[in-house]
């Protein structure tokens, strides 16, 4: 289920990131011209641009200036920064220095009798200290650290006898490059040249400075429309491929057991093809079954360990025994015979539902490929062998890793082991069936069992062609190990989890 | 759980994906620029480009229209102060009083037509620039305009003008673009100083020959016009008087800007009192022409003295003090009676 669940949220996750990519490019596009004004309408009579502000944006900007009382004249002159600073000198103004946000500009007060040569300076500050559409709140802050070193300032220059004046109208002034007069309103156009230029806004140099907008085209990237259609597509196709495989599995599984239902009084079997949670749930039924089946005649090797192990707390011998017998002595133990019997199935199902298990494995492509073959391991069948399968490189690989690696790699056989123990449980159970006895026992305590006889027993019965010369030390002395350390606590865990 | 994925694993991933989702709705937000301003200009700048010198001129012109129009200098607005209002001011006056006599004499036909400019390249105010102009309309020489800013906040206004002296070569100056840095009144490095210059003119128009600085300054002819003239009216009241000139300097400083072989174009003011005394009992001593006509009649009798004041503009061309000619040149000169006072 969750599987699945995951595989939708992949899927969602993927159309969501496509339609956000393509809403990006389009109903989200930026626009292309951005006007911006000041957070507030200016209460100094003169407002002017640090250099640079005028094509921070793009090389050419509009520039409207509005005054408060629409009869007012306003003005816009260009100036260099230098005769502007001059011209300004300390009288009270603000300074544009930037751009707060995509409305708003950033700007910086002079109070009276700031010193000209301060605010050369304070671009850099005012930057750093007026951002976002706080900007009306900050530039006051600024305000008073401009105005410390205008205190300064005001007993070396000279700035007594301008202070006293007041600002002179500044239309028409030498100084200026370019200006633009106007009633109320005026609009200006200027594309960038090299230099520092500053522009200087004000009405009539007494009242109150008009409000500023700047208008520029600005280039709007659309970067995340192909990264997102792209990405969107991968996750929405992963989550699809997830889907289907899961699909798939479940057909399978259905089919399988359909199969098995008209095959064979135990469909057992099938439920041992898979270790997922619902089988293993119905095995738990059907173990549950078989040992009310079982119950009736008790015999054989297996018999008495399981008897030992229906015993509470009697599990860690019960393993042993069961691992012992299975690895040891696969054929003696009556679970041996019914394997052979039942491994022809098996293995059909696990060929079945083994293409469907790798699909899925190459879908989620998570685990290395240690770690897959163990997720292989569904199948009661296959599980031993990867155990086994990774017992051996663990061998071959030892060399190249350290200790530390080797151990991983354990820590995680164990995990897969433990879910192999799922799986070993329903192997029991078609082993234990045919035998009749076990089956019961493996219905009270099918975690005991699950983990390590039945694994190792129905693994060795199958793997045996495939990577048996190793295998068997390997299994059993880090199943045994496992088992002693953490097995038991596992097993039951996730007995009671699956519960 | 059954599955083989390892929980953390999956967050990791779903994690992955929802910071690409995120990521793709904050790049809605197009990354605000910084603002990048230009480094300063490396050397000094010109106080003024081409075109906000021609404006300045064309306001300088205006103004003197209007001025000339009414002959009042009050219509010259900002725009022509200093020694260039003073003496046009002198110029008006005495326009309007000699108009209807045989002594008419007409203001100065001004033009601000620039030839060759210079201007000052210096941070601080008051900023200058100097412009020879073409020759006007009804005039034989060109002008030598000397503008000034006082203040950022000021208009460049015309200083003081004077007429350029025929076969006078007026030194190279820096180009515009660049700039010339002014030379303040008491500018070392060069032969004398600017206001040390305008000392020496006033001693040497006073005493030619005589002056200790009669070998500082090239023969002009200016100075040549003075000292004939004054020889001429000695002569004429040596029987009822004296007649002596005194040259004193104007309270405004003169104007200095570094030529390019860093030497200097200075221009002054000066006044010139021209004093007519009757000496001799029973003599007597008559003026006539200019000073009367200013005066309001065809001749004066002098009673005691009579002092005609002119205020002069002078411009000198002082060499480097390290150059191979150390003479300072006279460069033009303008002179217009101011006041005609009499005892």
């Amino acid at each position: 289920m969750a599987r699945r669940i995951f595989a939708i949220v992949l899927v969602v996750l993927g159309l969501g990131t496509i339609g956000a990519a393509i809403a990006s490019g389009t109903i989200w596009r930026p626009d292309d011209r951005v006007t911006l004004a000041l957070a507030a309408a200016p209460d100094v009579p003169v407002v002017i641009t640090a250099p640079g502000v005028l094509d921070a944006v793009d090389d050419t900007v509009d520039v409207r200036v509005v005054a408060a009382d629409p009869s007012s004249p306003v003005v816009i002159a260009m100036g260099r920064e230098s005769d502007v600073r001059a011209w300004v000198a300390d009288a009270p103004h603000w300074e544009i220095t930037g751009l707060a946000d995509w409305e708003t500009l950033a700007h910086t007060e002079a109070t009276e009798g700031a010193a000209p040569a301060d605010p050369t300076d304070d671009p850099t500050d005012a930057t750093e200290t007026t951002d976002g559409g706080e900007a009306s709140e900050s530039p006051s802050d600024d305000a008073e650290e401009t105005e410390t070193p205008s205190d300064d300032a005001e007993t070396e220059a000279p700035g007594d006898d301008a202070e006293a004046e007041p600002l002179p109208d500044p239309a028409g002034s030498d100084l200026w490059v370019e200006e633009v007069t106007g009633t109320g309103e005026a609009t200006y156009t200027w594309t960038s040249v090299p230099g520092r230029w500053v522009m200087l806004v004000a009405t009539d140099g007494t009242q109150p400075a008009p409000q500023v907008e700047l208008t520029w085209d600005r280039e709007v990237e659309t970067p995340f429309v192909q990264p997102g259609i792209i990405l969107g597509s991968a996750v929405t196709l992963l989550g699809l491929a997830l889907l289907v495989v899961q699909l798939l599995a479940d057909l399978e599984r259905r089919r399988a057991r359909r199969a098995a239902a008209r095959t064979a009084p135990e469909p057992v079997v099938t439920t041992t093809v898979e270790g997922d949670r619902p089988l293993t749930r119905r095995e738990i039924r059907l173990a549950a079954e078989a040992a009310r089946r079982g119950r009736k005649g008790r015999s054989g090797g297996p018999a008495t360990t399981t008897d030992e192990m229906t015993a509470v707390g009697a599990e860690s011998p019960s393993t042993v025994e069961a691992s012992d017998d299975g690895t040891a002595a696969p054929e003696t133990p009556p679970t041996a015979s019914t394997p052979a019997e039942a491994g022809g199935d098996e293995l059909a199902a696990w060929v079945r539902s083994g293409a469907a298990s790798q699909l899925m494995h190459e879908g989620e492509r998570t685990t290395p490929a240690d770690l897959e073959l163990g997720d292989e391991e569904p199948t009661p069948a296959a599980a031993p062998a990867p155990a086994d399968a990774a017992g051996p490189d663990e061998g071959d690989d030892a060399p190249r890793r350290t200790r530390a690696g080797a151990d991983r790699p354990q820590g995680r056989d164990r995990w897969w082991r433990r879910r192999r123990d799922d799986a070993a449980a329903p192997a029991e159970t078609e082993q234990a069936e045919p035998s009749g006895s076990d089956q019961p026992d493996a219905g009270g305590s099918v975690p005991e069992q699950a983990s390590p006889g039945p694994a190792t027993g129905s693994g060795d019965t199958e793997q045996i062609p495939v990577v048996r010369p190793d295998d068997e030390p390997n299994p059993q002395t880090s199943g045994a190990s496992w088992r002693e350390t953490w097995g038991f606590g596992g097993t039951d865990h996730e007995r009671e989890e699956e519960r | 759980m059954s599955t083989g994925q390892p929980l953390r694993a999956r967050v990791a991933r779903l994690g992955a994906v929802l910071a690409a989702a995120a990521l793709l709705v904050a790049g809605c937000a197009v990354p605000l620029p910084t603002v990048e301003a230009d480094p300063p200009p490396d050397g000094p700048q010109p106080a003024l480009d081409e075109p906000r010198l021609e404006r300045v001129l064309a306001a300088v012109s205006d103004a003197l229209a209007a001025g000339d129009e009414t002959g009042d200098v009050t219509d010259f607005g900002t725009r022509v102060q200093g020694p260039a209002m003073h003496s046009r001011r002198a110029e008006y006056r005495l326009a309007a009083r000699t108009a209807d006599t045989d002594e008419a004499v007409e203001p100065q036909v001004l033009t601000t037509e620039p030839q060759v400019v210079a201007i000052s390249n210096e941070d601080e105010w008051p900023k200058r620039v100097l412009v020879i102009t073409t020759i006007a309309e009804g005039m034989n020489t060109p002008l030598l305009l000397g503008m000034e800013q006082d203040d950022p906040r000021g208009d460049y206004h015309l200083y003081a003008w004077v007429r350029l002296l025929p076969e006078t070569t007026t030194p190279p100056m820096a180009a515009p673009v660049e700039g010339s840095p002014d030379v303040p009144p008491d500018a070392e490095g060069l032969v004398l100083s600017p206001a040390d210059t305008l000392d020496a003119y006033a001693d040497l128009l006073e005493n030619d020959a005589d002056s200790e600085f009669a070998d500082t300054f090239a023969e002009d002819r200016f100075r040549s016009l003075v000292v004939e003239d004054r020889e001429a009216i000695a002569e004429s009241v040596e029987d009822a008087g004296e007649y002596t000139e005194e040259y004193s300097i104007r309270q405004f400083e003169p104007v200095g800007m570094q030529t390019a072989d860093g030497g200097a174009v200075v221009i002054g003011a000066l006044r010139a009192d021209h004093v007519y005394e009757r000496t001799i009992d029973d003599s007597e001593l008559t003026v006539a022409g200019q000073i009367a006509a200013f005066a309001g009649s065809e001749s004066i009798d002098v009673e005691t003295s009579l002092t005609a004041r002119y205020y002069v503009t002078v411009a000198f061309y002082v060499p480097p003090a390290d150059a191979d000619d150390t003479t300072i040149q006279v460069l033009g000169a303008e002179r217009v009676l101011e006041s005609v006072d009499t005892e």
